[in-house]
């Protein structure tokens, strides 16, 4: 500014702030745009199509190897995302659901050590979680304190008798 | 990227995204042939077999007949390209139909042809779940069946596999059940969980099954180091596995054993029989009673009451010795987790239920040993009751699902038998048990029973030896729980990765405690001494000080160096007196001694020249001859200037001697808390605090160093007037080349006879030089003398690989103080 003071028509200035306000909005929108662009096309290649890949950030799952471990294990972005918030990795996961636990079931359980399978044999035994720790305590397996609840046992009493007899 | 940025602008997005489009579209056909429209005639043809034109536009393009392409698509293959994969496997419409009925696809079916199955033969392999063409073939040239194959491979075994744990006659049930031990998880970094599992070799287990055992006892000899001629021959004496482990135990052979027995002796009671002489003579523990409390902090409260028979010529010399070891390995499910490296503070010891008197000393190896007598500090024959309440650290095992604490009850060797050996594991309130295990005896054996109890303060177990363990055996308590309730604190953590690291942070906590008092010393030191004196206003000064000569000034100028502007501006010094003469010969610069003019020169001036020209009259710059002459003989030059210097700057350096003195002590310091790598210890703790505390001290050396150095007060003098000569002849140089339109005009005398300083203090003096086409002591080709060609030439330092030279072309503004 060599004369100390330029003037700028009212016009022009409004025309430059306005174009400016639009470049801060466009700009980032269009980068956004193809940087989401670019990732949909990475997840095709492992198999996902846009609307899949869509679903699992939705979700939360923006790591394609998470995505991809949560799918082996035959899960869905919705499924995946009620057992991750639980904090099941995947493997864990499709290892209660195969034992044909919920989620809520298997938090349940495994907040008192259960694993999946040892688990559903409690259940199947018809032991609720509370039961089974009791139980267990003691050093029974699910079949054996079957057989000494059916018999009319609690865990301590029938501890007592399996050290004397052995068996119910 | 936001999903909420997604849903801005549909328009934008559209916009996007049709750009994107018209890109795909843009780019090549993959296939690269394009498909050429039937004519009416044909399409008409094709219409009456069912295809519509663009269908049977690509129909034709693959080569079917329209007869050809119904067949396909009777067949159940719709689509041309997809029938034409099929015909190139050599599948007829009605070959591929099958396959394609049972959902094979088109490789998998030219696999199985390639390999000589018929579609029907393949299609049971496919059934029975192989669904390749060559391991299909290879468990059918093995002797396999359909079905046989379909299990073993179901199982994992590869063919070849599965051949030998047949032919060496296992069932696929059995050889699983051989082959594989005990399955572990381990949770690894990023969410993925792996297995680990030991394999067993079929010789191994052929020759175990033969011998009648089943898998679990084979792995079981194993696991307790019984050999299988060891395993064959208890067998053979009529003894269970389980029995003979016992016996073994005990210490019997499978002869004596069987006498024993037949006479109605247990394994124990044999033993006690055997072993009674011997008892008679020797120390022994009547009885070894631990309490194990373990609290919410996971800290433990250790009672042990112990009941010691001391006979005359017992172990137990003068008083009963209790160790605790420095280190402890912490086991989880058979294998070692960590070791640990807990503490201990001695809460109460009793003797016989009353006050004892007793000593502790650590040994060499770090382990604490606590040693009790009776009160009057003698320890009589007889029956004595040791009570020890201590306090100890570092016995959770953390996992992924649930919380162990591992508890070695015996711990270090005791010297002597105990008879029986007990111990109470108290979880804290809110736990719930998961399991009791542990080891009793020899080797990982288990000879002991544990019985839960459930009580108001939390779940207890109680567990007792089933055998008198001798001096060797091991007695060590594993008790699992649910997670939530024992949580150390983060100091705890921190107290226990110091102690598991050799004590590293308490070495750096120490060196950097020391290094603390340090700073504060030289703080204290450099507000005395280190603080600048205050300059006041530098006014312009028009000559340079009295007695610096252009060396000193630059030498000054870069704080106490001698470079190649001292040189230069030394040498033009020189030839300004007379002494030299200065000649460029093409690229070259002589430097010739005209006449004997010292007597103008200031010492330093003197000391250079006669070094210079102690061998000839004339020296060539630029030749690597001259240049390592030049860095030879600058030797007295630097000695003069160094002892000038002195007057001018302080470094103070008998206060830095006292702050490394210091830094050291504070550096040792640390290196009595680190665990030495002596006696098995790991040696990084010592490699890492050394670095840490080398990098510390050489760098806080440098700083305070420079932080120290301060000019005196004649120094602070002469650098206010350096800073005015330097502002004055920098505006003055500047004023020249500005007005350089008008090379005509002469520039001022005074600015060529300051040259020499003008180099000194990097001020750029190109113009006014290369311009006085008349300097008497410079003889070259027409256009002047430049200072930076002549700095530069005479390359005073050695060149190292990718150190940059310090010759560089000087700022216009020169360089500042």
């Amino acid at each position: 500014m060599k004369d100390g003071e330029t003037k700028v028509g009212t016009w022009k200035a409004r025309f430059l702030l306005g174009l400016f306000a639009l470049g801060a909005f466009i700009l980032p929108y269009i980068t956004g745009l193809i940087i989401e662009y670019t990732r949909i096309k990475q997840w095709e290649l492992m198999g996902f199509t846009p609307e899949q890949t869509r679903a699992w950030w939705r979700n939360g799952f923006w790591q394609q190897s998470e995505a991809i471990r949560w799918r082996a294990a035959r899960f869905g972005p919705d499924d995946a995302f009620s057992w991750k918030r639980m904090a099941f990795i995947a493997q864990d996961a499709k290892e209660w659901r195969e034992a044909k636990f919920d989620v809520a079931g298997a938090v349940e359980w495994r907040r008192f050590a259960f694993e999946p399978p040892e688990a559903a044999g409690w259940k199947t035994a018809e032991f609720n979680v509370g039961d089974a720790v009791a139980w267990r305590k003691y050093g029974f397996g699910s079949l054996e304190a079957k057989r000494w609840r059916d018999a009319g046992y609690s865990p301590l009493s029938a501890a007592d008798q399996k050290r004397l007899r052995g068996s119910p | 990227m936001s999903l909420a940025s997604a849903s801005f602008s549909k328009k934008a997005k559209a916009a996007t995204l049709l750009l994107c489009a018209s890109l795909l579209l843009a780019a090549p056909d993959v296939d690269g042939a394009k498909v050429a429209p039937l004519d009416a005639q044909e399409a008409q043809v094709w219409r009456q077999h069912g295809f519509n034109p663009e269908d049977a536009a690509e129909w034709k393009h693959v080569g079917f007949s329209p007869t050809e392409g119904r067949q396909w698509v009777q067949a159940g293959i719709p689509y041309a390209q997809w029938a034409d994969q099929w015909r190139g496997e050599g599948f007829s419409p009605a070959q591929a139909k099958e396959w394609v009925e049972k959902k094979v696809n088109v490789y998998t079916a030219g696999d199985f042809r390639k390999f000589g199955f018929s579609n029907r033969e393949a299609l049971d392999w496919i059934g029975n779940g192989i669904r390749s063409g060559l391991r299909a073939k290879e468990f059918r040239d093995g002797g396999f069946s359909e079905a046989q194959a379909g299990l073993w491979w179901k199982r994992e075994f590869f063919p070849d596999q599965a051949r030998l744990w047949r032919d060496a006659g296992f069932g696929v049930e059995e050889a699983i059940e051989w082959k594989y031990g005990k399955k572990k998880t381990h949770y690894m970094h990023g969410g993925v969980k792996g297995y680990s599992w030991p394999v067993y070799s079929v010789e191994w287990a052929r020759q175990w099954k033969a011998a009648g055992f089943s898998s679990a006892e084979a792995k079981q000899c194993l696991h307790f180091n019984m050999g299988f001629d060891e395993a064959v021959h208890w067998t053979r004496a009529g003894f269970e596995l389980q029995g003979a482990f016992q016996w073994k135990d005990s210490g019997f052979g499978p002869e004596e054993a069987k006498q024993k027995r037949a006479v109605g002796l247990t394994p124990v009671e044999a033993e006690g029989e055997r072993d009674a002489n011997l008892r008679q003579s020797g120390d022994e523990i009547l009885s070894f009673q631990s309490d194990i409390v373990l609290h919410p902090d996971s800290t433990v409260t250790v009672t042990e009451t112990i009941e010691v028979k001391k006979r005359p010529d017992g172990a137990v010399q003068g008083c009963f010795k209790r160790v605790f070891p420095e280190q402890t390995t912490l086991w989880h499910s058979g294998e070692s987790t960590r070791t640990a490296a807990p503490s201990y503070r001695l809460i109460g010891v009793l003797k016989d239920g009353g006050p004892a008197r007793y000593s502790t000393e650590k040994d060499s190896w770090g382990n604490q040993t606590i040693c009790i007598t009776a009160e009057d500090g003698t320890l009589r024959v007889g029956t004595h009751v040791f009570t020890i309440i201590y306090m100890t650290d570092y016995r959770l095992v953390e996992l992924v699902d649930h919380d162990e604490i591992f508890f070695d009850v015996m711990g270090q060797y005791l010297g002597m038998p105990v008879n029986e050996a007990s111990a109470t594991v108290y979880l804290p309130k809110g736990t719930d048990l998961i399991f009791a295990d542990g080891y009793a005896g020899p080797r990982e054996r288990k000879y002991f029973t544990a019985q839960v109890k459930e009580a108001d303060g939390g779940d207890q177990v109680r567990y007792a030896v089933t055998r008198p363990l001798k001096p060797e055996m091991a007695f060590q308590v594993s008790v699992g729980f649910t997670k939530g309730a024992v949580r150390p604190g983060l100091m705890k953590r921190i107290a226990y990765f110091d102690r598991q690291a050799g004590r590293i942070l308490s070495a750096i906590a120490v060196f950097m405690g020391g290094f603390l008092i340090v700073l504060i010393y030289f703080i204290a030191v450099w507000r005395r001494v280190g603080k600048d004196p205050d300059r006041g206003s530098v006014a312009p000064q028009y000559e340079p000080p009295e007695g610096i000569s252009p060396a000193m000034m630059r030498y000054i100028v870069t704080g106490g160096r001698l470079d190649e502007g001292t040189v230069a501006a030394t040498l033009v010094k020189l030839a300004q007196c007379g002494a030299i003469k200065i000649a460029k010969e093409g690229n070259l610069y002589r430097i010739s001694r005209i006449v004997d003019s010292s007597a103008v020169c200031l010492p330093e001036e003197k000391a250079f020249l006669e070094g210079i020209f102690s061998r000839s009259d004339s020296l060539v710059v630029g030749v690597k001859h001259a240049s390592k002459t030049l860095r030879s003989v600058t030797g007295p030059l630097k000695d003069i200037l160094q002892q000038e210097y002195k007057k001018y700057f302080e470094t103070h350096s008998h206060y830095l001697w006292r702050i490394l003195g210091l830094l050291v002590i504070a550096a040792a310091g640390g290196f009595f808390f680190l665990d030495l790598p002596i006696r098995g210890r790991e040696s990084w703790p010592l490699i890492v605090y050394s670095g840490f505390s080398f990098i510390v001290l050489c760098m806080m050396l440098i700083v305070f160093y420079w932080l120290l150095k301060a000019p005196t007060e004649v120094g602070s003098k002469i650098t206010g007037k350096i800073e005015g000569f330097r502002k004055f002849l920098a505006v003055n140089y500047e004023k020249v080349r500005a007005s350089g339109e008008r090379p005509e005009t002469d520039a001022p005398p005074f600015l060529e006879k300051h040259l020499p300083y003008a180099i000194a203090l990097g001020i750029d003096s190109e113009y006014v030089s290369i311009r006085a086409k008349s300097l008497e002591w410079y003889a070259g080709r027409p256009g002047g003398f430049s200072p930076y060609d002549f700095t530069s030439s005479l390359k005073m330092r050695r060149k190292v690989v990718g150190q940059p030279s310090r010759m560089t072309k000087p700022e216009r503004t020169g360089a500042g103080l």
